[in-house]
C-alpha cells in the first residue's frame, strides 16, 4: 500500500447524520452523493484533513476492531472508488 | 426599497407545476419590506394562486390567443385599481407578449425585464438547433417533425431510445415506433406545430438559472444537478453544484444570447466523455426557482430589485450542496373566493390554517408518504391525523430516501424505513422482515396503529395483521375475500347481481390475447379503456395504441387486461371507511373539478350522491369490507348513471381534504381500529358544501444528511 498523503479535494463536502456516525458525502461540483456508513465516514473524516492509506487503516483497525488485512483492503476499496470519481488528491 | 407591488403569472400546472407559484414564494420569503402579490390567472382554478400565504390576489387575464391588445387593456385596468410596480411573466408563451408590450407597459409605471421578441425567437424549441449551430454550442442532434406521418421514419433513423418534444413544452422519452408516434400524436395536439424528435444522451442533467441585467450582463447565476426524476423526465430532487466549466459554458452562451431578464438553461452532461449538450433553453424561471431562496441567493428578489432599481448589487452567490425536493400542499379554499374571481375577475386569497399538534395518546404508523411519482394518499392520512386530537405521534413509514414527505418535519415526528420483499416466492420471508421491522419500531418509537396506503402494501399488512395485533399494533383492513369481490373482475358479477339503484358497472371483456383485444376494439368502438389487473388504466383510439398500451401493462406483471368501453362523463370519489362489522362509518363523496394529466385529482368539491354512498355502505356490509376504500365514478354524459370504475383497498390521494372538513376518515379508521367509538357519523347531504379542495406542489428544503440517516440507521427523528 503506497504511503502517500491523500487528500479530499477541496468541493467534496461531508454532512453528518444526526447521530453523527454516518452522513453523505456530496461532490458539489458534479452534485453527485453518495450515502456513507459508519467505516466510510471516519475514513472520510481523516480523508477532509489529509492521511496516508497506512494511518487509515490503523484508524479502521483501531475503531472498529477489524484485522489489519481486512482494514487494509476497505482502505484500498475506498481509495480507488475516490480516485475513480477524481475525489481526491495526493501530495 | 418597501411598499411594493408585484404581478405575475404561471399559478397553475399541477404536477407538473408552473414556476409563478416558486417565484411568489421565493420572493415572499425573501422580500424585505411590504410586498404585494397580485397573480394573473387563465383559470380559477389555477390551484397554487390559491396557496395560502403565498399570493394576496388573483386576477383573470385574458387568454394570449386574444392578441396583445386585449392583455394590455386588462393589465392596465388592473393597474388602474392596484398599482403594479413590477410585472414577472412565468410562461414562455407570455414572454413575447409582455416584451412587446413592455415600452407601453413602462409609460403606464408598470416595469419588467425581458429580452426582445427576437432574441426569445431565436432560442425557441424549433430553433435552438440552429442557434446551437451558429455559436458552436454542444447540443443533442435534433429535427422538427411537423407532419406527423414522418415521425415513424425520422424516429427510426435516429434510433432509440430518443425524446419526443412538444414544440412549446412536454417530452417524453421513448423506446420504439409505437411508442414515437404515439406520444407525437398527443404532444402535437397539446402544443401544435409537430414535434421535435431529439437524440437521447446518456448522461446526467444538470439546470442553470440566470438573471441578466438590462445589458445583458449576469446578475446572479445558479446551477443545480437533478438528483431525482420522475418518470416523466421533471426533477423532483435537485441540489446546488458549482461546476466550474458548467459555469463556464453558461456564462460563454449567456454572452450569445443578449438577454434580459430571467432565464433556464437545461444540460445533459454526457456520461461518456463529459461534454455538457444544450438541451433546452426557457425563458423565464424555472420551477426550482426557490432552491435559490434555501440557498441564501434568492433569484427573483433580485430580479424584482434590478427592474425597480437597476444596477444595484448582485445578491449573494448560493449555497452548494443546498437541496429541494417537490412535495405537495393541499388547502380548502372558499368556493366564494372562487366564485367571485369568476365572476368579478379578482378575488382576495383566503388565509389558511396552521397545522396545530395534538397531544393525544395514540401514535399511529402511516405509510404511502411520497409525492415524488403520483401523490400517494399517506401524505394526506398524516394531515387528517395531525387534526385528530387522540393521536400524539405520526410515524412517516418510508421505503425510498427520495421520498418526500421524509422532509416534512412539521408532519411527522419520526420517519422510519422500511422495506418490501417483491419476490412471490420469497412472500413468508417478506412477511416476518415487515413484521420484525414494525415490532422495532414499536419498541423504539411506540407504534399504536398503522396504516398502509398503497395498493400492493394491502395484502401483506393484511397477512401480519393478527401478528401485530398480539404485539399491540392495530390495523383496520379488508380481508382478502372482500378485496376479491370487490376486485375489478368481480365486481361486474356482483354488481349484476344486486342491481343497486345508485350506480352500475361498465360492459367488461378480459383480455389474454392480441384477438381478444381485436374484439374489444370491434365490441366496444373508440375510445376504449384498458385497465391493468393490478394497477393502472389507458384510454386508447386505436388498434394499435391499444397493442402499445397492452405491451405496458405487460411489462409492469399485467398479462391479462380489463377492457372495457370509455365512459365519458363528470367525474366522481368517494373516500370511506368501514368499522371491523362492515358497516360504513364514514363517507366523503366529491366531484373531481381539476384532474392532473395522469388523471389524478387536484381540485375536487364536495356532492352528496346520498343513493350512492347508501349502495355502497349496503355493497360494503354484504362482502364484510374492513377498514378504508377509495371508490371512483364517472357519470355518463349519455345516460346520466353513475357508473363505478373501481375500488381501492386504502384512502384516496385526496383524503387530506377530509381532515379540512367535519369527516375526518383516517380519524375514524384509527378509532376503529383501537376500539374506541367513532366520531358520530355525518350525513352526505350535511357535509360542507362552502369550500373547494386543492392542491399544488411546493418545492421544500431537503438536506443530504436525512436521506443519509433514512440509508444507514433506517430512521430520522424529529420530534
Amino acid at each position: 500500500m503506497k504511503t502517500t498523503r491523500l487528500k479530499l479535494r477541496p468541493y467534496v463536502r461531508l454532512e453528518a447524520d444526526a447521530e453523527g456516525k454516518g452522513g453523505m458525502m456530496l461532490d458539489t461540483q458534479s452534485g453527485t452523493i453518495c450515502v456513507c456508513n459508519e467505516s466510510a465516514w471516519v475514513s472520510l473524516k481523516a480523508l477532509k484533513k489529509g492521511v496516508d492509506a497506512d494511518a487509515l487503516a490503523a484508524g479502521l483497525t483501531r475503531t472498529f476492531d477489524v484485522a489489519p488485512d481486512t482494514a487494509q483492503k476497505d482502505v484500498l476499496a475506498l481509495v480507488s472508488e475516490l480516485h475513480l470519481m477524481d475525489l481526491l488528491e495526493q501530495g | 426599497m418597501t411598499g411594493i407591488r408585484v404581478a405575475l403569472t404561471g399559478l397553475a400546472g399541477l404536477d407538473n407545476p408552473e414556476p409563478g407559484l416558486a417565484v411568489a414564494r421565493a420572493l415572499r420569503k425573501g422580500w424585505r419590506g411590504s410586498l404585494q402579490i397580485d397573480g394573473l390567472v387563465y383559470d380559477p382554478f389555477s390551484t397554487g394562486g390559491w396557496t395560502p400565504g403565498v399570493a394576496d390576489r388573483l386576477h383573470m387575464i385574458p387568454p394570449i390567443a386574444q392578441g396583445d391588445e386585449a392583455v394590455l387593456q386588462r393589465l392596465l385596468e388592473l393597474h388602474r385599481k392596484y398599482p403594479i410596480d413590477a410585472l414577472v411573466p412565468c410562461l414562455d408563451l407570455e414572454v413575447p407578449i409582455v416584451s412587446r408590450l413592455s415600452s407601453r407597459l413602462a409609460r403606464a409605471g408598470i416595469r419588467t425585464l425581458l429580452p426582445e421578441v427576437g432574441d426569445v425567437q431565436a432560442i425557441s424549441k424549433a430553433n435552438l438547433s440552429a442557434f446551437c449551430y451558429a455559436n458552436d454550442v454542444a447540443t443533442p442532434r435534433t429535427v422538427h417533425v411537423r407532419d406527423l406521418s414522418a415521425v415513424a421514419l425520422h424516429a427510426d433513423n435516429f434510433g432509440y431510445p430518443l425524446w419526443v418534444k412538444g414544440t412549446v413544452a412536454g417530452g417524453k422519452k421513448v423506446f420504439n415506433r409505437e411508442q414515437a408516434v404515439f406520444e407525437a400524436e398527443i404532444l402535437a395536439a397539446k402544443w401544435g406545430g409537430g414535434v421535435l424528435l431529439q437524440e437521447a444522451i446518456d448522461g446526467s442533467e444538470y439546470m442553470v438559472a440566470v438573471v441578466a441585467r438590462g445589458d445583458g450582463s449576469c446578475l446572479s447565476m445558479a446551477s443545480a444537478r437533478k438528483l431525482g426524476t420522475n418518470q416523466r423526465g421533471k426533477s423532483v430532487v435537485g441540489a446546488v453544484i458549482a461546476d466550474p466549466v458548467l459555469k463556464r459554458v453558461a456564462l460563454r452562451l449567456l454572452s450569445r444570447l443578449h438577454w434580459r431578464g430571467p432565464l433556464e438553461l437545461e444540460f445533459v452532461r454526457s456520461a461518456n466523455g463529459g461534454q455538457f449538450h444544450l438541451i433546452e433553453i426557457n425563458c423565464r424561471f424555472p420551477a426550482w426557482i426557490l432552491l435559490t431562496e434555501f440557498a441564501g441567493g434568492n433569484m427573483p428578489v433580485a430580479l424584482v430589485r434590478e427592474i425597480l432599481s437597476p444596477g444595484g448589487r448582485a445578491p449573494r452567490t448560493v449555497r452548494v450542496g443546498s437541496m429541494y425536493v417537490r412535495d405537495v400542499q393541499e388547502m380548502a379554499v372558499p368556493i366564494a373566493a372562487v366564485r367571485q374571481l369568476r365572476r368579478s375577475g379578482s378575488a382576495q386569497v383566503p388565509a389558511g390554517k396552521p397545522i396545530r399538534r395534538k397531544k393525544g395518546d395514540l401514535a399511529v404508523g402511516v405509510t404511502g408518504i411520497s409525492a415524488f411519482e403520483l401523490t400517494q394518499p399517506g401524505l394526506g392520512v398524516a394531515r387528517c391525523l395531525r387534526h385528530a386530537p387522540e393521536v400524539g405521534r405520526l410515524l412517516g413509514l418510508t421505503y425510498a430516501p427520495n421520498d418526500t414527505g421524509l422532509f416534512r418535519s412539521e408532519l411527522f415526528d419520526v420517519c422510519c424505513r422500511i422495506s418490501v420483499e417483491n419476490d412471490e416466492e420469497k412472500e413468508q420471508e417478506g412477511d416476518a422482515m415487515l413484521f420484525d421491522r414494525l415490532a422495532t419500531i414499536r419498541k423504539k418509537s411506540g407504534l399504536d396503529v398503522v396504516i398502509p396506503n398503497l395498493d400492493f402494501e394491502i395484502a401483506r399488512f393484511q397477512r401480519i395483521a393478527s401478528e401485530l395485533d398480539r404485539i399491540g399494533v392495530k390495523t383496520l383492513l379488508p380481508g382478502a375475500s372482500a378485496r376479491r369481490k370487490l376486485g375489478k373482475q368481480a365486481l361486474a358479477e356482483l354488481i349484476g347481481r344486486h342491481q343497486w339503484r345508485g350506480f352500475e358497472y361498465p360492459e367488461t371483456m378480459l383480455i389474454r390475447s392480441r384477438s381478444d383485444l381485436v374484439r374489444a376494439c370491434e365490441r366496444f368502438g373508440s375510445p376504449l379503456m384498458l385497465k391493468g389487473i393490478l394497477a393502472g388504466a389507458a384510454r386508447v383510439f386505436t388498434l394499435q395504441q391499444a397493442l402499445v398500451a397492452w405491451m405496458r401493462f405487460k411489462a409492469e406483471g399485467d398479462a391479462q387486461v380489463l377492457a372495457q368501453p370509455s365512459v365519458s362523463g363528470e367525474e366522481f370519489g368517494v373516500g370511506l371507511v368501514c368499522d371491523r362489522a362492515g358497516s360504513m362509518i364514514g363517507a366523503l363523496p366529491l366531484k373531481k373539478l381539476v384532474m392532473c394529466e395522469r388523471g389524478k385529482t387536484w381540485g375536487a368539491i364536495p356532492v352528496a350522491l346520498s343513493q350512492a354512498v347508501a349502495d355502497l355502505g349496503d355493497m360494503m356490509k354484504k362482502v364484510g369490507w374492513v377498514g378504508p376504500a377509495d371508490v371512483e365514478f364517472i357519470r355518463d354524459s349519455m345516460t346520466d348513471r353513475l357508473e363505478l370504475i373501481e375500488i381501492n383497498p386504502r384512502f384516496p390521494a385526496w383524503i387530506g381534504f377530509s381532515g379540512l372538513m367535519d369527516v375526518n376518515l383516517p380519524r375514524q379508521a384509527v378509532l376503529a381500529a383501537v376500539a374506541r367509538h367513532p366520531v358520530p357519523a355525518i350525513r352526505v347531504e350535511d357535509l360542507a358544501q362552502g369550500v373547494v379542495f386543492m392542491r399544488t406542489a411546493e418545492e421544500i428544503p431537503a438536506a443530504a444528511s436525512t436521506m443519509a440517516a433514512i440509508v444507514n440507521r433506517g430512521e430520522i427523528v424529529y420530534g
